[in-house]
């Protein structure tokens, strides 16, 4: 039968696994971010002054970026970071984290508001 | 006497729109996806399934799978991707739904195979092979063990009251 026991997500392994799906997704939105200017690896690696060995690694290791690189790695193509807690239900995590995706779509349809006055 | 394959959903995910499991011959290694999967090391099982996340999250992102879409004979199959060492990996499987009476827009991917990746462009024998596999009423067997309705459907197809003994 199909399975319906409710397990735990992997992220819920340990705080470094959840630590790396975020990180994860942050990586792949700059990959998007990276495809639609474009830019390349090495033109980033210029931008913020690091080697393209160094970028590379974090595109396939993104589980130590730290929140200043967050922003560097934002600000060198453009964009912001928004660090944000929710609550979706789930406080046993067996969904694992709402990807980030998500939170930039719903903020595009809603008008891209800057404050609680564009609401 | 032909094997039997076994289907297993991958453990620790979340399946709401879609499913990732893995089809095994219980008598040949041949279907290595499964085997592969369960003995990546941290970083690269954490790379992968950061991956199958976003798959059955419904992102598309090319770094870490995608499918053949532009291709008729293949455009069920489905790959996951992930670099080790310098060396390049897939996982190859293709795409099902399982539960085609109750639910139209699910997706299960069946990951089978293993294989290191050295050209560009993938060969078209492993993803002839996941075909294959697709249409092996074993196959079906198999899943219809963890998703009953995609074997009841086979049956109803076919006009057969139930599985061979």
């Amino acid at each position: 039968m199909e399975t319906m026991k409710r397990q735990r997500h992997w992220t819920e392994s340990s705080t470094a696994d959840f630590v790396y799906r975020i990180s994860s997704d942050f990586i792949m939105q700059l990959e998007k971010r990276l495809e639609v200017l474009p830019v390349s690896q090495k033109e980033l690696a210029d931008r913020l002054n690091v080697t393209i060995g160094r970028v590379s690694q974090v595109f396939n290791n993104p589980g130590n970026l730290t929140l200043r690189n967050f922003v560097q790695y934002s600000r060198a193509l453009g964009m912001k970071v928004a660090v944000v807690a929710y609550d979706d239900d789930d406080p046993q995590n067996q969904n694992g984290p709402i990807n980030s995706d998500v939170f930039t779509k719903c903020w595009e349809r809603a008008g891209r508001p800057h404050d609680f006055f564009d609401e | 006497m032909s094997s039997t394959y076994v289907f297993r959903l991958a453990d620790g995910f979340s399946f709401k729109h879609r499913a990732i499991g893995f089809l095994e011959d219980d008598e040949s290694s041949n279907m290595d996806a499964g085997a592969v999967f369960d003995q990546l090391k941290e970083k690269s099982m954490r790379y992968v399934r950061a991956g199958m996340d976003c798959w059955l999250d419904g992102q598309i992102c090319d770094s870490r799978f995608h499918g053949w879409p532009n291709d008729p004979e293949h455009d069920s199959c489905l790959t996951f991707k992930w670099k080790e060492k310098r060396q390049h990996h897939r996982l190859y499987g293709f795409l099902c739904n399982p539960k085609p009476a109750s639910n139209r827009s699910f997706r299960l991917c069946v990951l089978v195979f293993h294989a290191y990746k050295n050209d560009w462009a993938t060969d078209p024998t492993t993803l002839n092979r996941c075909c294959l596999l697709q249409q092996d009423f074993r196959t079906t067997e198999a899943i219809a063990q963890v998703y009953p309705e995609y074997g009841e459907t086979y049956l109803k197809q076919r006009g057969i009251s139930k599985w061979k003994q």
